[in-house]
C-alpha cells in the first residue's frame, strides 16, 4: 500500500514536472500546425477517398509509425534520465522511498503523458478531417469510431514505448541514440518479419496493428488503404496471440529490465556539462 | 509538530536503535583498479563532526557511502543501526549534496513540499512544514518564485531546507557553506551547532577548514583515502605533539624578548613579525605559563601571546605533509 502510494505520488511530481518543461508547449503549438495542414490535405483528397479511410491512413502513418513511438519513448527517458544527467536524482535516492516506487512512478508518468498527447494529436486530426462538410468519396463521411479505435491503440502503445524509455533512461548514457535505432530499425525491421520466426512479439508495432484490425470499424477498407493487406499473418490473429496480452508482457519484460538496471546501479552524482 | 504528525513518519525500530548514528566499518570503496576509500573505520555519534580534507581525498566517497548512494567494495556502513540501502532507515536521514543542481522551473515552496511528501507527510502537513521551514530559512518572501530565478545563496537555503525540514536524525551536510553571504554562512552556522546541541548527529564536509572549527566539535581527516585522524582539536594536536609548535607574541620590544626566549632550551626558532615575533618550539602547552610569567617578569613586554598552528588548518597541513 505504502509502495502505491509512493508511487503514485512520484507519478504525480513527475507529471508537473514534465508539463512544467518548454518541451510541452512546443509540442501544442506542433500539433496545432499538424492540424491545420491535415485539414488542408483533406479538402484536396476527400473526393477520391472514403473518410475513415483517409482519417485512418492519416493517423497511423502520421501519428504511430513513427512520431507517437518516438514521443512516448522520449517521455519514458525522459522521466527516468533527466534527473540522472543533471544530477537531481540524489534528492531522491535519499528519501525513505524504494527505487522501484520511483521507476514505477516515472514509468506511469510517461505513460499518462503520452497517451494525453497521442490523444489531443489524434482529436486534432479528427476534428481537421471531420469539421466543415468535404466531397468525400461516394459521400462516406469519416467516423468518431475511428478516431476512438485509434485512442485505445494510443492506450494499448504509450505504456510499452514509455517502458523502453524507462529502460533506455535507465541503462544507457546516451539513451535518445538508443531511441532511434528502436523506433526506426528496430519496430520497422522486425515488425515485418515472417511470422514463423516468432520475434514480433518483442516489438509494440505488430501488436498494436493486429489490435487495430480488430477494433476498426471498416477494417478490411483501411488495410488495403494502409498496405496491410500482403501481411499473411493479419487473416490469422491467433498464429501470433492476443495483441494485448503481447504488449502486456513486452511492457511487463522492459519494466522488470529497467527496475533491475534502476535498483542496482551506482549513479554518479557529477553532472557531465 | 504534534505527536499525532510525528508518529505518522516514525522510522522502523532499526532506527530507534542506540547503535551509532552512522558507522563506518572497514569501509573500502573502488571504482575499476582505483581506490576511493582504503579500510576507513568511524563512528559519528550525536553533535557536529567535521569531514576535514582536500579535494580528491575521499570526502564525497564517504558521504555517498552514508547515504546509500554507493555500496561499499568491502566493510559495513551502518546508518542508524541498519542498511543506508534499506528505505525505512532512509526516513532518519537529512543530506544536502554539494551539487548545485535543482528542478529550476519548480518554486522553492513546491520543491520543499516534495521532497516532504516523499519522506511521508500527509499534503497539508508537508505544505506547512515546507512554508515554515522556508521562513526559518529567510526565504519567506521567495519562497513561491522559481528556484532558477534564485541567488546562489538563495538556493543553497533551500538545498538545507529540504535537508532538514523533516527533522531528521542524522543530518550529513557536504559543503553546505558555499555560496553563502556572511550573514547567511552566520545564521546557518548557528543552525548547524543548535541541532548539534538538540542531539542531532551531524557530519559536515567542507574543504574550507576554518568554517568547519567554527561549527564541529569533533574532526576526521581524510587523506588519500584513508583516515588520517580523529578526535576533538585538542586530541588532533596532541597527535602531532613532536612537531614544532608556533606562537606569536606581541611585544613594544621584540628583541628583549627574543633575547631571553633565545636562552630557553626548547626554542628552536625566532623570527620577527611586524608586531612582535614569532617563535618555534617543541615544548609542550605548559611553555604558555612559562611566556606568561617571562612577560610578568619582565614588566610587561609581552602584550599578547597566541597559538599559530593551534587549529585545523595547520593540523591538517602537519598531518598530510
Amino acid at each position: 500500500m505504502m509502495w502505491f502510494r509512493d508511487s503514485l505520488e512520484v507519478a504525480r511530481q513527475s507529471l508537473m514536472l514534465q508539463l512544467s518543461r518548454r518541451m510541452i508547449l512546443l509540442g501544442v503549438i506542433g500539433v496545432t500546425v499538424f492540424g491545420v495542414l491535415i485539414g488542408l490535405m483533406s479538402w484536396r483528397a476527400a473526393p477520391g477517398v472514403a473518410g475513415d479511410n483517409f482519417l485512418g491512413s492519416m493517423i497511423y502513418f502520421l501519428l504511430f509509425q513513427f512520431v507517437l513511438p518516438l514521443v512516448a519513448v522520449y517521455m519514458g527517458v525522459s522521466a527516468v534520465n533527466a534527473d540522472i544527467e543533471d544530477g537531481t536524482f540524489t534528492y531522491l535516492f535519499v528519501r525513505p522511498v524504494r527505487r522501484t516506487s520511483l521507476l514505477f512512478g516515472k514509468w506511469l508518468s510517461a505513460a499518462l503523458l503520452g497517451w494525453l498527447w497521442a490523444a489531443l494529436v489524434i482529436a486534432v486530426i479528427w476534428l481537421a478531417v471531420a469539421g466543415p462538410s468535404r466531397p468525400w468519396y461516394e459521400g462516406r463521411s469519416p467516423s468518431p469510431g475511428v478516431a476512438i479505435a485509434f485512442i485505445g491503440a494510443a492506450a494499448l502503445a504509450t505504456p510499452a514505448y514509455a517502458a523502453v524509455g524507462a529502460f533506455f533512461g535507465a541503462f544507457f548514457r546516451r539513451p535518445l541514440v538508443f531511441t532511434m535505432l528502436f523506433v526506426v530499425g528496430w519496430e520497422v525491421i522486425i515488425s515485418n518479419t515472417p511470422p514463423q520466426a516468432w520475434v514480433r512479439g518483442a516489438t509494440v508495432a505488430d501488436p498494436v496493428r493486429r489490435w487495430l484490425m480488430e477494433n476498426l470499424p471498416q477494417a478490411g477498407e483501411l488495410r488495403e488503404a494502409l498496405g496491410w493487406s500482403s501481411l499473411d499473418f493479419l487473416d490469422d490473429p491467433a498464429k501470433l496471440g492476443d495483441p494485448v496480452w503481447s504488449v502486456a508482457r513486452f511492457t511487463l519484460i522492459l519494466l522488470c529490465l529497467a527496475v533491475w538496471v534502476y535498483t542496482r546501479r551506482e549513479y554518479d552524482s557529477r553532472p557531465r556539462d | 509538530m504534534t505527536a499525532a504528525q510525528d508518529q505518522s513518519r516514525t522510522p522502523p525500530a532499526a532506527s530507534d536503535s542506540d547503535a551509532a548514528s552512522l558507522s563506518f566499518m572497514s569501509v573500502s570503496k573502488w571504482y575499476g583498479q582505483i581506490s576511493a576509500l582504503s579500510e576507513v573505520s568511524f563512528d559519528v555519534e550525536p553533535g557536529v563532526t567535521g569531514l576535514v580534507g582536500q579535494n580528491g581525498a575521499g570526502k564525497s566517497t564517504i558521504m555517498k557511502l552514508a547515504v546509500g548512494l554507493s555500496r561499499p567494495s568491502q566493510g559495513e556502513v551502518l546508518l542508524s543501526g541498519g542498511s543506508p540501502r534499506d528505505s525505512g532507515v532512509r526516513r532518519t536521514l537529512g543530506y544536502c549534496s554539494d551539487l548545485d543542481r535543482y528542478y529550476e522551473r519548480v518554486s522553492g515552496r513546491r520543491f520543499v513540499t516534495w521532497m516532504l511528501r516523499l519522506q511521508g507527510f500527509s499534503a497539508g502537513q508537508a505544505a506547512a512544514r515546507a512554508a515554515e521551514t522556508l521562513e526559518e530559512f529567510g526565504l519567506a518572501d521567495a519562497m513561491d518564485r522559481a528556484i532558477g530565478g534564485y541567488s546562489k545563496g538563495m538556493r543553497q537555503r533551500v538545498k538545507l531546507a529540504q535537508a532538514l525540514a523533516h527533522e531528521p536524525k542524522v543530518v550529513l551536510l557536504d559543503e553546505p557553506l558555499t555560496g553563502l553571504d556572511p550573514v547567511a554562512r552566520h545564521d546557518i552556522v548557528e543552525l548547524i551547532r543548535g541541532l548539534g546541541e538538540r542531539g542531532k548527529a551531524i557530519l559536515i564536509s567542507s574543504h574550507v577548514l576554518h568554517e568547519l572549527q567554527d561549527v564541529a566539535e569533533q574532526f576526521l581527516l581524510v587523506h588519500q583515502g584513508r583516515l588520517l585522524a580523529e578526535g576533538g582539536l585538542d586530541e588532533l594536536r596532541e597527535q602531532i605533539e613532536d612537531r614544532p609548535r608556533k606562537i606569536a607574541l606581541r611585544s613594544r620590544q621584540p628583541r628583549a624578548v627574543a633575547a631571553r626566549l633565545c636562552a630557553m632550551p626548547e626554542i628552536i626558532g625566532v623570527r620577527f613579525t611586524d608586531d612582535g615575533i614569532q617563535v618555534e618550539t617543541k615544548g609542550g602547552s605548559d611553555l604558555f605559563g612559562r611566556l606568561t610569567h617571562i612577560g610578568a617578569e619582565a614588566g610587561g613586554l609581552i602584550e599578547e601571546i597566541h597559538p599559530v598552528d593551534d587549529n585545523l588548518e595547520a593540523v591538517f597541513e602537519y598531518l598530510t605533509s
